[in-house]
């Protein structure tokens, strides 16, 4: 038995961004940034997965989709990179969108939500199975950022609303090529189709 | 009471479940998978434990355990790692039950892992569900996925009615451009998407013959046909769009319309006719085939003329605001990747654990702290259309630390502490006010 509702544009964009929030705040579980301590279990989709109760943590995640959600409705974005960065970047989670988004005359698209439900499970399930082993590197001492694949238009737009807001966005620095790409899962389900995989920048040495 | 036979063999599968397949093997996993009673599960999965035991093999595995018992008035179900089993048992004061919930491979950090692979597990098997109903139906089959697809486009071939005025066939044509599905071979006699006027004509009279007897109906009729259902009954529009979405989600891309077999000479579709606006973004080159204006489709270019001038007066309005003197198409396309300056402190400090973990729907962020507060800010900026507006927001921001009491207070302080712990079961003495200590900011997380 699936389940399928209409959905208006911005019902779609929400749903993808609670998507990416639930996966960023897994991530940040699964690679053990931080004390396991600040994380409190919770529901999605009926499934188990964890969230930061830290408010700077909470906040400076919540401003990122903020902006993400604001660039969607654009179409604006290509892809959301968590990076993992020890000075230099060691880990990169990658969320590319491919949108497909074609509204019926009505304004609404028909989701199939049973089937999303269960790639994004299966999407977490594959992370903190695959990111909760150990690493080479020493995650007590990496920090995270985000990055934000986007164009030239929409930074014009965001450097308009940059001085009357906190959070400041600016352009990164070139981007090294990886060591080793690693797919982790696919969210193909219309309109949405994303790919999650993680670029690795450890060296030989590590 | 099941055989020793078939206790062995339900002891084989869990045998390959665990170790071949490395599944986490809970008792309901395997009662839906082998179609036996939950009891004999259990006791399937309690033998499997000891021959492990007995073969010395048990701490290569983990044995996660179900407990339920009493504490106090109040009843506790449990789900117990094998090493923590006797401390958990100690702490109930009468234990109700007491059996095997699974058997894993390897070592598990936590057991939400153990909720997830029983909820996937259980889907999968909610076909076997459905055959230990008492209802049961010959003629109801479940059919292949690939087969639904091939009957969904055949379904809509078949619903395909009579040709309708040229008009309407060619409005709605424009309209379900890019909703057409590429391999729906309906072919239209009107549709005009070749260049030369006599080569069509050439075409349609060859091949309108051959197409006859084939008994196609033509790709503008259907959509005729269903705008003037529409027109009438509205329902079974959403019906088609419903089966198109279908075919979405089968194909899983977004569909472009290809150009059939008679349209495959010499056509090109205007880019601007399937790029209505830059918001979607396609997965797909679109295949050049260019239309032929006649006199119907007049309305239609006019509109595409619209929505260009629109974007062109959209563009207009960017290149107004922005300071870049560069302008045009390059600039706009162009990829840039943008990077959050501000990075979480690294390591917050670790908080305890005054409960058990509890399943949280929502999150809540500490009211107390004295050193960043929340301030309703108003703040001006510009809307996309010029606007000035305000709003309202909070703002965190540091305050002014309260000074440190004196040594005086602060004898006084420890010495209501004392009698407060000693009370702290029954009352609560209030603080007085203006002596408590300024709380620092690890007071979120509480000491042990």
């Amino acid at each position: 038995m699936t389940l399928s509702a209409s959905f208006s544009r911005d019902e779609c964009i929400g749903l993808l961004v609670d998507f990416l929030e639930v996966s960023l705040h897994q991530i940040l579980w699964a690679c053990k940034l931080y004390p396991s301590e600040i994380f409190r279990q919770t529901q999605k989709f009926n499934t188990l997965v964890y969230k930061s109760i830290h408010p700077e943590v909470n906040n400076y995640i919540d401003n990122t989709l903020n902006t993400v959600r604001n660039l969607l409705s654009n179409d604006f974005v290509e892809k959301l990179v968590l990076v993992i960065k020890n000075d230099k970047p060691v880990e990169r989670f990658v969320f590319s969108f491919h949108s497909y988004y074609k509204t019926t005359p009505s304004g609404k698209v028909t989701l199939n939500v049973t089937e999303i439900r269960q790639q994004a499970t299966a999407i977490w399930l594959t992370m903190s199975q695959r990111l909760g082993s150990e690493t080479h590197y020493d995650r007590e001492n990496c920090t995270f950022a985000f990055e934000i694949h986007t164009r030239n238009v929409a930074y014009d737009k965001m450097l308009e609303r940059q001085s009357t807001e906190d959070f400041q966005w600016i352009v990164a620095d070139n981007i090294m090529n990886p060591n080793s790409v690693m797919p982790i899962r696919k969210l193909d389900s219309n309109p949405f189709c994303i790919d999650v995989y993680t670029e690795d920048y450890r060296g030989d040495d590590s | 009471m099941a055989d020793p036979s078939d206790v062995d063999k339900l002891l084989e599968n869990v045998e390959q479940f665990v170790n071949d397949e490395n599944k986490i093997v809970t008792y309901e996993f395997l009662s839906q998978n082998c179609g036996i009673h939950v009891n004999l599960a259990k006791t399937v999965l309690e033998r499997y434990v000891e021959e492990l035991k007995k073969k010395k093999k048990d701490l290569l595995y983990q044995v996660v355990y179900s407990l339920a018992g009493y504490v106090g008035k109040n009843i506790r179900c449990l789900l117990v790692k094998d090493t923590n089993l006797k401390e958990t048992i100690l702490k109930l004061d009468k234990i109700i039950s007491l059996h095997v919930y699974s058997v894993q491979k390897g070592k598990l950090d936590t057991l939400s892992l153990l909720y997830n692979s029983n909820l996937t597990e259980f889907k999968k098997s909610i076909q076997q569900c459905c055959s230990q109903s008492g209802i049961s139906c010959p003629a109801a089959k479940l059919k292949p996925h690939a087969e639904l697809a091939t009957n969904n486009t055949t379904e809509i071939k078949k619903n395909v009615e009579p040709v309708k005025p040229e008009h309407a066939m060619l409005k709605k044509e424009e309209e379900s451009l890019d909703a057409s599905s590429s391999k729906s071979s309906i072919h239209s006699e009107s549709h005009l998407t070749i260049q030369d006027p006599l080569k069509a004509k050439e075409k349609a009279s060859s091949k309108l013959p051959a197409k006859k007897p084939v008994g196609k109906p033509a790709i503008a009729a259907f959509f005729a046909n269903q705008q003037a259902i529409g027109r009438v009954n509205p329902v079974k529009e959403e019906k088609k769009e419903a089966v198109e979405e279908i075919k979405k989600s089968v194909n899983g891309k977004r569909v472009v319309r290809e150009p059939s077999d008679d349209e495959s000479e010499n056509k090109d579709i205007n880019v601007d006719a399937i790029k209505t606006s830059k918001r979607f973004k396609l997965s797909e080159e679109a295949k050049p085939v260019k239309f032929h204006e006649t006199k119907a489709k007049k309305n239609v270019r006019k509109a595409k003329q619209a929505s260009k001038t629109s974007e062109k007066t959209q563009r207009k309005r960017i290149q107004q605001f922005s300071d870049s003197e560069s302008s045009g198409d390059d600039e706009e396309e162009q990829d840039i990747v943008l990077s959050s300056p501000e990075m979480p402190a690294q390591m917050p400090a670790p908080m305890s654990e005054d409960d058990d973990d509890v399943l949280n729907a929502t999150v809540t962020e500490p009211s107390n702290n004295p050193k960043r507060s929340r301030k309703l800010v108003t703040k001006a900026y510009m809307d996309k259309d010029g606007f000035v507006v305000t709003k309202r927001e909070y703002e965190t921001c540091e305050e002014k630390e309260i000074p440190e009491p004196t040594p005086e207070v602060k004898e006084k302080e420890k010495s209501k502490e004392i009698p407060k712990t000693d009370t702290q079961a029954s009352t609560k003495h209030p603080s007085p006010p203006g002596k408590t200590k300024q709380k620092s900011i690890t007071s979120f997380f509480t000491r042990k």
